[in-house]
C-alpha cells in the first residue's frame, strides 16, 4: 500500500548553518499512529510543522498521496493538529469550538449541530456544549481540542506533546483512550512527544530522533529488544551502558575488555575488534548473586551494593564496579534487604548488546 | 495594622490625604466646573451667581451656521480619523507583533514619534507639504494630519493587548482549514477588540481635541469646533462658546465611558476565566 505521507530528502535550518533536520526520509503508512520520539532539539517537531505548514523545507520535499505537498498553505492541508496548550478558542464555548472548522467548511447547520454532537460523544464530554474553554480542566480542554481536530475527519491528525500539561495519572488514561479512539476511528495519527514511555505505549512505529536525524525507525518490542545504536538504547527504556573496548570477535557475539573487570560477552552490533564499545544491558535482566546461568556461559561480575531505592513493586540496586562504572539492578522488592557491601551480579551473554561508542 | 486603633500621627495623616486630594482634583476640575455652568445663564455675562437658567446659547448654538458647520466638521474628521487610525495601527501593530527579528523596538519608537514631537512642528511642516500637493484647506489633509497624531496611540493600545494574544491560536485555527481573513475576523479581532475600542477613542478624542494641526491645515469650510471656539473666544458678551465647551464635554465624557466599561469588561472576563479554571 502506498504511504500517505512521505517525507523525501527533508532538510530544515533556521540560521543557514546548524540544521535542525538533516536529510530526512520518512514513509508515514495509512492508518498508523506513528510516534516522533526524541529528546528537544532533535528535530522531531520541527519535522511535525512543516508537516502541518507552520515551517517550510529548506530543500526537501513533503508528499501527501503522491503529491508534492510542500507549497500548500496550513488551511488547505486538510490536517488535524491538537496544541500542547490545547490552543482553543477563549472566547468561543466548546460548542463553538468544534463548529468552527465545520463552519469554515460552510456546513449547514443542522449538519454542523449533530457532527459537533458526535464528536463531544466521542470523547466522553457530553454535556459541557455551552462551557468556556478556562471553566474546563486541563484534561477535558484536551479533549475538546481532540474533538475539535477530528469533528472535520481529516484524514490525518498531529499531535505535538498533547499531554505534556496533564499530571501523571490524568496522562496515562488520556493515553490509553486516544489509542482507542485511534484503533476506532483509523485515522493516521502522527504523535510527537518526548515520554519514551508514552511512546511505547501509543504507537505501532517509533521513529527516533536524534540531532536532526532518525536513529532507528521500529516498531515498540524492536525498539526496546534490539535497538539499532548506542542512543536508541539509552534514550529507550532504561539501560546501563558499560564502555569498554571490543577485544574478539566470535561468530554473532563479541567479548568486550573492561580494564579492572575482564571479558564481558554480548551480542554484537556493528562494531570492528579493537575499536571502543558501549555494553547496553537492561537493569531487569540482571540477577543478583551467581544467579541462573551456569557457570562458564553467563557474565559474571563482583563489586559494591552502595544504593538501594524502594519503588514499592521493585528494588532499584545500584552496584559500583572496580572500575568505577555502576550498573543499574532492578530486583523484586524483597531484596530490598540486601546488605550494602560485595556482592555478584551475572547475565546471560545474550541479553546484552555490544554497540560502538 | 488591622485590630490597632490609628494612632493620632495616623489620623492626621489621613487628614491630610484626603484635603489634598480634594483640592487636587480642585485643581483639575476646577476651571471646568466653573465655566460650564455659564452655558446656562440667561445674561450674556460671565458673571455668579446665575440669575436666570436657560438654554438659549445651545439653541443659539445648533441655529448658527457657522457653529453647527463647526461641529459637523469635529465629528466628520474624527470619524474619518478614527477609521484611517484603525486601519493603519491595527495593521501596524500585528506586523510588529508577527516581526520577530531585530530592530523591532527602534521602529516602535519611530512610529511614536509624532506623539513626542510638539504638535506645532508637525502642524507646520504638514502646512507646507500639503499645500504643495494640494491637500491644505482639504477635509483629506486635516484627517491624514490628525491620524499622524492618532495612528501612534492605536498601535500602542493593541499592541498591548496582543501581548495577551496566544500566537498559537493563528496556527490552530489554520490548520482547522481557516484562511487568515477569516482567523482575523474570527478570532484575533475578538480577542484584541477592547485594545482596538480603546484606540479608537483615544484616536477620536485626539482629532476631536487638536486645535495645532487645524489652525494650520483647515480652511474656512473645515472649521472644526476647537477652532471655532478659538476664533469667538475675544467676544465677551458670546456665551455660545460656554455651550459649544458643554457640548465637548459630554463628548469626552461618553468617551471616557466607554473607555471604562470596555475596560472592566476586559478585567472582568479574565478574572472570571481565571477564578473558573482554579
Amino acid at each position: 500500500m502506498d504511504p500517505i505521507v512521505r517525507f523525501q530528502n527533508i532538510c530544515k535550518t533556521y540560521d543557514g548553518r546548524s540544521q535542525v533536520v538533516r536529510d530526512l526520509n520518512l514513509s508515514v503508512e495509512r492508518g498508523e499512529f506513528l510516534t516522533l520520539l526524541g529528546p528537544s532539539g532533535s528535530g522531531k517537531t520541527t519535522s511535525l510543522m512543516m508537516l502541518a505548514g507552520f515551517e517550510m523545507p529548506t530543500s526537501g520535499e513533503i508528499y501527501l498521496d503522491n503529491k508534492p505537498f510542500s507549497g500548500l498553505p496550513p488551511h488547505r492541508r486538510e490536517i488535524g493538529m491538537v496544541f500542547q496548550n490545547y490552543a482553543l478558542f477563549p472566547h468561543m464555548s466548546v460548542g463553538e469550538n468544534i463548529a468552527f472548522p465545520l463552519q469554515v467548511r460552510r456546513l449547514d447547520r443542522q449538519e454542523i449541530v449533530t457532527r459537533v454532537r458526535r464528536a463531544l460523544d466521542m470523547v466522553q464530554l457530553p454535556g459541557v456544549i455551552d462551557r468556556k474553554p478556562a471553566e474546563l480542566s486541563g484534561g477535558q480542554q484536551q479533549r475538546v481540542a481532540l474533538a475539535r481536530a477530528l469533528v472535520y475527519e481529516p484524514a490525518i491528525v498531529l499531535m505535538d506533546e498533547p499531554l505534556g500539561a496533564l499530571d501523571r495519572q490524568l496522562r496515562e488514561g488520556m493515553q490509553i483512550e486516544i489509542k482507542s479512539l485511534h484503533q476506532r476511528i483509523g485515522v493516521t495519527m502522527i504523535y510527537v512527544t518526548h515520554d519514551q514511555q508514552e511512546a511505547l505505549t501509543m504507537s505501532d512505529r517509533i521513529a527516533v530522533f536524534n540531532g536532526g536525524v532518525i536513529e532507528q525507525l521500529a516498531v515498540p518490542k524492536t525498539l526496546y529488544d534490539v535497538p539499532a545504536n548506542a542512543f536508541v538504547a539509552g534514550f529507550v527504556g532504561e539501560n546501563n551502558l558499560l564502555r569498554g573496548r571490543l577485544a574478539r570477535r566470535i561468530g554473532d557475539e563479541g567479548e568486550v575488555d573492561m580494564p579492572g573487570i575482564g571479558l564481558i560477552r554480548g551480542r554484537l552490533g556493528e562494531v570492528a575488534e579493537g575499536q571502543p564499545v558501549v555494553l547496553a544491558i537492561r537493569p531487569e535482566k540482571i540477577a543478583l548473586g551467581t544467579g541462573s546461568c551456569p557457570p562458564g556461559e553467563g557474565n559474571r561480575l563482583s563489586g559494591n551494593l552502595i544504593e538501594r531505592i524502594y519503588l514499592g513493586d521493585q528494588t532499584k540496586l545500584t552496584i559500583q564496579l572496580p572500575d568505577r562504572q555502576t550498573v543499574t539492578v532492578k530486583a523484586g522488592s524483597l531484596l530490598f534487604d540486601a546488605a550494602e557491601g560485595p556482592v555478584n551480579v551475572s547475565w546471560a551473554p545474550e541479553d546484552g548488546i555490544v554497540f560502538a561508542a | 495594622m488591622t485590630g490597632f486603633p490609628p494612632t493620632p500621627a495616623q489620623k492626621a495623616g489621613r487628614l491630610l490625604l484626603v484635603v489634598f486630594g480634594v483640592l487636587f482634583c480642585l485643581f483639575l476640575i476646577g476651571p471646568i466646573l466653573a465655566f460650564v455652568p455659564m452655558a446656562f445663564n440667561d445674561v450674556a455675562v460671565l458673571h455668579y451667581p446665575i440669575q436666570h437658567f436657560s438654554l438659549r446659547w445651545f439653541r443659539a448654538l445648533f441655529a448658527s451656521s457657522d457653529w453647527s458647520r463647526a461641529l459637523l466638521n469635529s465629528f466628520l474628521v474624527a470619524a474619518g480619523t478614527t477609521f484611517l487610525a484603525l486601519l493603519i495601527g491595527v495593521t501596524a501593530a500585528i506586523g510588529l507583533w508577527r516581526w520577530r527579528s531585530a530592530g523591532k523596538d527602534a521602529l516602535m519608537v519611530l512610529i511614536m514619534t509624532p506623539m513626542i514631537v510638539p504638535s506645532v512642528i508637525g502642524a507646520t511642516s504638514m502646512y507646507f507639504a500639503f499645500a504643495r500637493v494640494g491637500l491644505d484647506y482639504s477635509y483629506v489633509g486635516l484627517v491624514l494630519a490628525h491620524c499622524a497624531f492618532a495612528a501612534p496611540i492605536v498601535v500602542v493600545t493593541v499592541s498591548a493587548a496582543l501581548q495577551r494574544f496566544d500566537g498559537n491560536l493563528l496556527r490552530a485555527a489554520a490548520s482547522l482549514g481557516a484562511p487568515p481573513l477569516l482567523t482575523f475576523r474570527r478570532v484575533t479581532l475578538p480577542l484584541i477588540l477592547p485594545g482596538v475600542v480603546s484606540g479608537a477613542v483615544f484616536a477620536f478624542a485626539i482629532s476631536f481635541d487638536d486645535v495645532v494641526a487645524a489652525l494650520f491645515l483647515a480652511g474656512p469650510d473645515q472649521r472644526t469646533l476647537p477652532v471655532q471656539m478659538y476664533m469667538r473666544s475675544g467676544d465677551l458678551f458670546d456665551l455660545v462658546i460656554a455651550a459649544a465647551a458643554t457640548v465637548m464635554l459630554v463628548i469626552a465624557i461618553s468617551l471616557m465611558a466607554v473607555l471604562l466599561f470596555v475596560r472592566r469588561g476586559d478585567r472582568l472576563r479574565q478574572t472570571g476565566a481565571q477564578g473558573a479554571a482554579h
